[in-house]
């Protein structure tokens, strides 16, 4: 308890500092980051290529995302070091379950998406226009640097999608890796390929929303193509750094039972079976208010499509206090993590290992 | 007497006709305010467009009667397919299963799939008036047509708001009105001096089909084909409407999910688990001994089992629909029939509102279970004078719960300023409020300090004592949703907003302003900004331009030209302003006042017509002496209409204030309604007269003044200036009408 308020009021303080420095919508700063990825074209245009879009962008415009703007020829991240959204919380609420459990990240977010997803969570910051949003001011140096006085084990790079502030987290991850920090991406990942070699080299875990196995869905719900989110996948894991997949099911959209086996098939086959894959309940979000919260049967269902098809670390998640929010010993079947929420309550995990029957379980622990 | 049955049914079918699709509808575009404004002002402009068209293009015909029978048969064909096509909206405009409309969205298709049907209804107006006056009419035609029809309106909302929706679903009532108005298109056929060969036989053949349909299982059939397209996915086993709204419920892998008006509410048997037990568990573990609880709203599915986990003797659990409540009984889930089954709850069938008023009962905690004052009825759980009512029911250490959307990511602007609201609102009546920022931010509001002292170690004490199993919440939870770092994010989310949040007031409901600011933001960010625009609308800026728009056309009048002839035609646009004005605002403060009890509702709307049809057939059987004397009346009633609207606030105040008995005060609420029903309707037959000539032009006026007034009083004045300054807006409006009307219309001579 004493451990916990410590924690508490350092947050606090820590915070406090922060938070002064915060920035009313409407206030304007110079740019201070050209892009890393993107193609000077004839007559001031530039062509982007963070991501499959590849806008071509016209002087003094922005792209897609909404944050990456041509300046005299020239793109810049308007939101670099501009962060709409910084916090200290359970690496559990992401989901990361085989990463590090239980520890606390801190996370941060810009405004801006290259997806349109009809049930973002976050459409007040992923759709907003970065003049009207209210933002901090956070150099990289401030953010590793408050991340390690907060004792946060990683910083994690999430809510909205961070390809558009590819830059801003790239600094990031790697100052924070000679300061022994972790980092982690909580990505849709639609992202060319090359900027995402780079990135692999920086950060430590990945968790991509793999939000339907179809072509259709991504098109009508997200704007977006399937193709390259599975590229993404396929490099991650080639890569070796940590992978988790996350599917939001929701009904009648992207639970087809055939589509969801799929799905499973082809993350054991190109992802290897020990990828963790969580399938979270759907809530009426944004724009889909009239769709009802998954049931959870139905994501039982999908986790034991998960299972048979060989996959070894299956979850059900936004579901508090359900038995599959637990890690289990795919050997011996026995609860080697306990959940309640977004906290961990028990880890039996032995130097990763089952201390039941000593299977070796996949993570970063 | 047939002319007057042929009258009755026009006017019945157009509110029938009207209120069913606005159901409709209202379940397609997940109803809040805003939709309920488009889809009634679409309405009336297209009946408006309608019967000016039809009172051009017939305005010399000689069969009259033939071509109204021709519309009537098109409204009776145009009706059912309406319905159908309401609930294939998503398919016809590309939009996804489960996704709400935009406003762009919302104005464009419901103005197209009303057009088939009230613009027809519009042109029988004018036809009807051609009728009478190609027979036994004159001047007074208009007033006659326009009190019959508004009879025959004030008897179609009647029965079918208390008869028919409960007993039919909608096609089999769509069906049989199309049935009885292809019915009287032969009964309008055979008393036509030259009556169309081939339509009146057609016309009684096509009523004896379509009273089969309406009568038979085909009925049945289409309405459930139409249900399934519409919810495509999913399988419906209910979808029924009461006085209240629209129940759907939807039945998925063992998954109940019950839809009010197309929004989930409740969803068993798991629910939205982190929603119910922060709100119960924070709020009952902030309380030392919880022993008696009311729940407003939301309880059934998961707030009740919460609750009932604590030392509860009593909870009072208040649900307004009864529907919901039996179709939760009819589809029963381990949860909701624990909780609805439990000794120790009582359930009421009853406004929130009116059983905290009514009941002498003391609580340690009321929670408020509904998510958001996502429109005026539900808001009055959220404003001062209930937060001040619901205070005077706790006991001694009690404390009042409620939740809103918030978020520990970024808080968009006009949800800031929804939070910042109530929290302002609930301080400035609570001696404590103490905020738990999450996701969904908590607040719990007591008069007792203990709660600004509740640390995560007593909370998570109480939840050991007391034996609590949670899925959700815990020690830890606890712990993290308390921490420092959530408070200044908070704080630092409103501060920017709190001088622009205000106080949600009964008279003044702010929190619905920035919860339509909000959903605008998400569906439409063109709107967004111009709601934005519209709160910086003030009583004397409007009064400003309103004083200056009156001059410029008084001087245009002088100087260039003159308005002689649209002075009229404007006053009786704004007195159909003021009228839906008048008629939001005393069902609003009736509300607001006493409660939400539906039938009373009906009872003050029928009064309001009932006036209205009454003093138009008053004033139009009063044959006319001298167009001077006709103008004084009508310049009189302007007066009367603007000493009416200033009056209007001060009588809601001494309402609210009043020591004298309910029953009195309601009965003052009536007279009300008959006062401003009548003024507003015994304007027309004045204005037919005056205009000397048809009356197809002015009750389209009428019908836009409504339009505007529905539109704007409900979805701006109201929220943004309140009560009392929208009525006194009408009064603003009514006097430069009456500016107008006294200084162009000449005393004698045509207009």
């Amino acid at each position: 308890m004493r451990r916990g308020l410590l924690r508490a009021a350092g947050t606090a303080l820590l915070l406090a500092a922060v938070l002064v420095s915060w920035n009313r919508a409407g206030e304007k700063a110079p740019f201070t980051r050209e892009c890393m990825f993107y193609q000077k074209l004839p007559e001031g245009q530039v062509q982007c290529r963070i991501c499959p879009r590849q806008c071509v962008i016209a002087e003094g415009r922005r792209g897609f995302c909404g944050v990456r703007q041509n300046s005299g020829g020239r793109l810049y991240l308007v939101t670099y070091g501009k962060p709409c959204s910084v916090g200290v919380e359970p690496i559990e609420k992401a989901p990361f379950f085989h990463f590090h459990p239980g520890h606390r990240r801190l996370v941060l977010a810009t405004v801006g998406c290259n997806l349109r997803c009809r049930f973002c969570q976050n459409w007040s910051i992923s759709q907003a226009v970065f003049e009207e949003a209210g933002h901090y001011e956070l150099s990289p140096e401030a953010v590793v640097e408050l991340a390690l006085k907060e004792k946060a084990y990683s910083i994690c790079f999430t809510f909205t999608e961070p390809v558009v502030y590819y830059e801003y987290m790239y600094d990031i991850a790697r100052l924070a890796r000679r300061r022994g920090l972790k980092t982690a991406v909580v990505s849709a990942g639609y992202i060319n390929p090359e900027p995402l070699q780079e990135l692999l080299k920086v950060v430590d875990a990945v968790k991509i929303d793999l939000k339907a196995f179809t072509e259709k869905f991504y098109e009508e719900m997200a704007a977006a193509d399937l193709e390259p989110v599975l590229n993404t996948i396929k490099a991650v894991k080639k890569s070796g750094r940590w992978l988790e997949i996350v599917n939001l099911v929701i009904p009648g959209r992207n639970d087809a039972p055939r589509d969801l086996e799929r799905m499973c098939r082809w993350i054991k086959d190109n992802a290897g079976p020990d990828v963790p894959v969580h399938f979270t309940r759907f809530f009426p979000s944004y724009r889909l208010t009239s769709v009802p919260p998954t049931p959870v049967e139905t994501l039982e269902r999908a986790y034991r499509t998960a299972r048979a098809a060989g996959l070894r670390y299956v979850y059900v998640g936004n579901v508090p206090g359900h038995a599959l929010e637990n890690t289990v010993c795919p050997k011996c079947g026995k609860t080697l993590i306990e959940r309640k929420g977004f906290q961990v309550v028990a880890d039996r995990l032995k130097n990763g290992r089952c201390p039941f029957c000593g299977e070796a379980i996949r993570g970063l622990w | 007497m047939t002319f007057i049955a042929v009258l009755l049914v026009l006017g019945a079918s157009g509110l029938v006709g009207q209120i069913l699709l606005l159901r409709e509808l209202l379940v397609v575009f997940s109803g809040n305010e805003l939709s309920i404004g488009i889809v009634l002002g679409n309405w009336l402009v297209l009946e408006a467009l309608g019967c000016f068209l039809a009172g051009r293009i017939w305005a010399r015909s000689e069969r009259p009667a033939l071509a109204f029978a021709v519309c009537q048969a098109f409204f009776a064909a145009a009706l059912p397919a309406a319905l159908y096509a309401a609930r294939m909206l998503r398919d016809l405009c590309g939009v996804a299963q489960g996704e709400g409309f935009g406003v762009a969205a919302m104005l464009v298709s419901s103005l197209l799939l009303l057009a088939c049907v009230s613009a027809p209804h519009g042109a029988l107006f004018a036809l009807a008036c051609r009728m009478r006056l190609s027979g036994r009419g004159g001047p007074g035609a208009g007033g006659f047509v326009y009190g019959w029809e508004t009879l025959g309106t004030l008897a179609g909302g009647l029965i079918l708001t208390f008869l028919l929706i409960p007993r039919f679903h909608s096609f089999r009532i769509v069906l049989a009105l199309s049935s009885l108005n292809l019915l009287f298109c032969l009964v309008v056929l055979s008393g036509a001096a030259r009556p169309g060969r081939s339509l009146g036989p057609a016309c009684g053949l096509g009523a004896l089909a379509v009273a089969a349909l309406a009568f038979g299982p085909a009925a049945d059939s289409v309405h459930w084909r139409s249900v399934r397209r519409q919810w495509t996915g999913h399988e419906v086993v209910l979808y029924e409407n009461s006085v209240y709204g629209n129940v759907t419920v939807l039945q998925d892998a063992g998954q109940f999910t019950f839809l009010a008006d197309g929004v989930p509410v409740v969803t068993a048997p798991v629910p939205d688990l982190e929603f119910v037990e922060e709100l119960a568990h924070f709020a009952l573990l902030a309380h030392p001994n919880p022993r008696e609880v009311l729940v407003l709203s939301g309880g059934a599915g998961g707030l009740l089992r919460e609750t009932l986990k604590h030392p509860a003797a009593r909870v009072d659990y208040a649900e307004l629909d009864p529907l919901l409540l039996a179709a939760l009984a009819r589809f029963p889930t381990p949860l909701t029939e624990s909780e609805l089954k439990d000794p120790r709850v009582v359930v009421h069938e009853v406004d929130g509102r009116l059983l905290v008023k009514t009941s002498q009962r003391r609580y340690d905690v009321i929670l408020i279970g509904a998510p958001r004052p996502s429109n005026l009825a539900v808001n009055r759980l959220f404003t001062r004078e209930f937060f001040a009512l619901a205070r005077s029911r706790l006991k001694a250490g009690g404390l009042l719960a409620f939740s809103l959307p918030g978020s520990t990511a970024f808080m968009e602007k006009n949800l800031a300023r929804l939070n910042s609201c109530l929290l302002q609102t609930a301080a400035g009546v609570f001696g404590h409020v103490r905020p738990i920022p999450g996701d969904r931010n908590l607040f719990l509001a007591s008069d007792s300090d203990a709660i600004v002292r509740l640390d995560a170690g007593v909370l998570a004490r109480r939840l050991r004592e007391r034996r609590i199993r949670t899925g959700f919440v815990g020690g830890e939870q606890l712990a993290f949703r308390l921490e420092d770092q959530w408070t200044r994010m908070l704080r630092d989310f409103l501060a920017p907003v709190r001088a622009e949040a205000g106080i949600n007031r009964d008279f003044s409901p702010r929190a619905v302003l920035h919860d339509l600011a909000n959903w605008n933001a998400m569906f439409s960010p063109p709107a967004a900004r111009l709601s934005a625009w519209a709160e910086a609308l003030t009583l004397p800026r409007l009064a400003a331009f309103l004083a200056a728009l009156t001059l410029a056309l008084l001087v245009f009048h002088f100087r260039v030209r003159s308005l002689s002839g649209a002075a009229v035609p404007a006053a009786i646009a704004a007195t159909g302003f003021g009228g839906m004005v008048y008629n939001i605002s005393l069902t609003f403060a009736f509300q607001a006042l006493y409660g939400y009890v539906y039938l009373w509702i009906g009872l003050l709307v029928s009064v309001f017509m009932a006036g209205a049809a009454g003093a138009s057939l008053w004033v139009g059987s009063v044959p006319p002496v001298t167009r001077v004397s006709t103008r004084r009346a009508f310049i009189a009633l302007e007066v009367a209409l603007v000493l009416f609207s200033a009056a209007l606030p001060m009588t809601f105040h001494w309402l609210a204030r009043s020591p004298l008995a309910d029953r009195l005060l309601q009965g003052a609420f009536l007279v009300l309604c008959l006062m401003s029903g009548g003024l507003t309707g015994a304007q027309f037959p004045l204005a037919c007269r005056l205009r000397d000539c048809g009356p197809a032009g002015l009750y389209s006026c009428d019908l836009l003044g409504g339009w505007l007034g529905g539109i704007v009083g409900g979805a701006v004045l109201l929220p943004v200036l309140g009560l009392e300054a929208a009525c006194l807006c009408v009064a603003l409006l009514k006097l430069c009408s009456l500016a107008l009307t006294a200084l162009a219309v000449p005393p004698e001579g045509a207009a």
